[in-house]
């Protein structure tokens, strides 16, 4: 018997959870350069931290294919994240329909941006405020709400995200207040959607729930609760967070660095995309991508056996030496290569366009109505999270 | 070099995305703001389709929805990867009357 190559599972970076939360960075660029493979026991993945390693297991999505514990937890099966083949692309098809770049080139003036310009608008003459909750969470929430179709108040979009999300915050730590508290949300979400699919029998809104609910079907034919819920709680928590955190990141860095805020505030039409671009660059909100191994495998020179539950960290690949000069600075010059930001194969996010676009409205209209915004001098961001990571809370001062 | 002959309709919009076989070649032939371009039908990315998820944007760009890659229609260029080879872009000569293109194979 030959010795095969070392086992990545073997390779062991035991680091606090806490300690990854508060900021991975330094982690990650310990583990780039010394040990791009490797067992995490806090996160119970193992851990790929390079853009090689990203890339080549991204191509490879028969091998690294989709897992299924995550979603059933915070979403329910079934599941467009846990598919995979037909299954998967029938599942995607009708959530395509309305973030198809066209589409969404279509509906944003007059979908997306009056509810942004309506939320900067109602804080305008504060002259303060915690950005990402107060208004970054609500532009998304309330307009990825309407796309979507989800007829209700802000404030249960909000309760539904937070209360789904918190999951993900959580993950690696399993508190039971938060499991009980996302199940009441999960019952809720499902209650209303039977009430839902009941209005759009027969009266269709052109609504990604509508497209969901008839998609593929003889006319009059509808799905049952049980075959959307889960994955409309994935667009719900995806779909949400990733503009408001994506603009919130992006908020974040770019205010670090005044000059280039200067930039934007000069032109915010003409630089939102490069902001949003190296925003979700800088920090990705989902910060790793989850995976399981569907066959023993060789990468970086390690064996992976089958079933092995991975972390692609796009926090890191996103932040390589070899791809970005100079990764830890957000620079809103810098060369437009794209990132890992939305994943990778047949899963990259299907909402990758509309999701900019939304996080790009939001970063105009900021610009454009809260003059000379700067980060509060006295108030510091938390930048928290490890699986999703974002500036939680932003606080902003402008001259009102 | 051979040329092949499609009929269009010349009044097709913007962002008009069709199949065409020509001499077993699989094309997909794009209206962008400028006139027709006639690409191979496959992104040369990771080989989705164009005529299923290629989106014209902004008058002579082209979107692979799949994986978000980007591409000038007029050059075949990539604007965006994880593209990292350009468009496979045939010449095409549009009749005066705009129904028939000529396309280089």
């Amino acid at each position: 018997m030959t010795a095969g190559p070392p086992r990545a599972t073997d390779i062991v970076v035991d680091v606090p959870l806490a300690e990854i939360e508060a900021d991975p960075y330094p982690l990650y660029a310990w583990m780039r350069r010394e040990q791009p493979i490797a067992w995490v026991p806090a996160t119970e993945r193992l851990w790929l931290t390079t853009w090689d390693l990203c890339a080549e297991a991204g191509a490879a999505d028969e091998i690294f294919g989709p897992t299924t514990a995550v979603h059933e937890l915070v979403y329910g099966l079934p599941n467009v994240m846990a598919m995979s083949g037909e299954e998967h692309r029938q599942a995607r098809a009708p959530l395509d329909a309305r973030f198809r770049p066209r589409a969404v080139n279509d509906y944003v003036e007059t979908l997306v941006r009056p509810t942004a310009v309506r939320y900067v608008e109602e804080v305008r003459e504060r002259g303060r405020v915690e950005l990402t909750g107060e208004v970054l969470e609500r532009i998304s929430s309330r307009a990825v709400g309407d796309i979507l179709g989800l007829g209700v108040s802000d404030e249960t979009l909000l309760r539904w995200f937070h209360g789904l999300a918190a999951y993900l915050d959580d993950l690696g730590r399993g508190d039971p207040a938060i499991g009980a508290h996302a199940a009441v949300i999960k019952a809720e979400l499902r209650e209303y959607l039977t009430g839902r699919i009941d209005e759009l029998r027969g009266r269709r809104d052109g609504s990604t729930l509508d497209h969901m609910v008839h998609h593929g079907l003889p006319d009059g034919e509808v799905r049952s609760v049980d075959e959307i819920v889960g994955t409309v709680g994935t667009m719900i928590v995806g779909g949400f967070q990733e503009p408001a955190h994506g603009a919130a990141n992006a908020l974040l860095g770019l205010l670090g660095r005044p000059d280039q805020a200067a930039a934007v505030a000069a032109d915010p039409m003409g630089l939102s995309a490069a902001t949003v671009h190296e925003g979700l660059r800088w920090i990705p909100p989902f910060n790793m991508t989850e995976k399981l191994t569907a066959a023993d495998v060789v990468i970086g020179g390690k064996e992976i056996p089958a079933g092995t539950e991975i972390a692609m960290v796009i926090g890191s690949a996103n932040r390589d030496e070899t791809r970005f000069d100079d990764p830890d600075v957000f620079d809103l010059h810098r060369e437009r290569v794209n990132n890992f930001a939305f994943g990778f194969g047949a899963h990259f996010c299907v909402g990758h366009y509309v999701a900019r676009q939304v996080a790009q409205i939001a970063v105009e209209e900021v610009f454009t109505r809260l003059p000379g915004l700067r980060l509060d001098p006295h108030r510091e961001p938390v930048v928290h999270g490890w699986m999703v990571r974002a500036a939680k809370t932003l606080p902003v001062v402008w001259d009102a | 070099m051979t040329a092949a002959r499609v009929e269009v309709d010349p009044d097709a919009p913007v962002g008009t995305i069709l199949p065409a076989e020509v001499d077993g070649v699989a094309l997909a032939l794009i209206r962008h703001a400028l006139g027709w371009a006639a690409i191979d039908r496959e992104c040369p990315h990771a080989r989705c389709s164009l005529v299923r998820d290629g989106e014209v944007v902004d008058g002579t760009t082209l979107v692979c929805n799949c994986h978000g890659s980007e591409f000038d229609l007029r050059t075949g260029a990539v604007l965006l990867d994880p593209a990292d080879r350009p468009l496979s872009l045939h010449r095409v000569h549009a009749s005066a009357d705009g129904r028939t293109l000529l396309i280089d194979l």
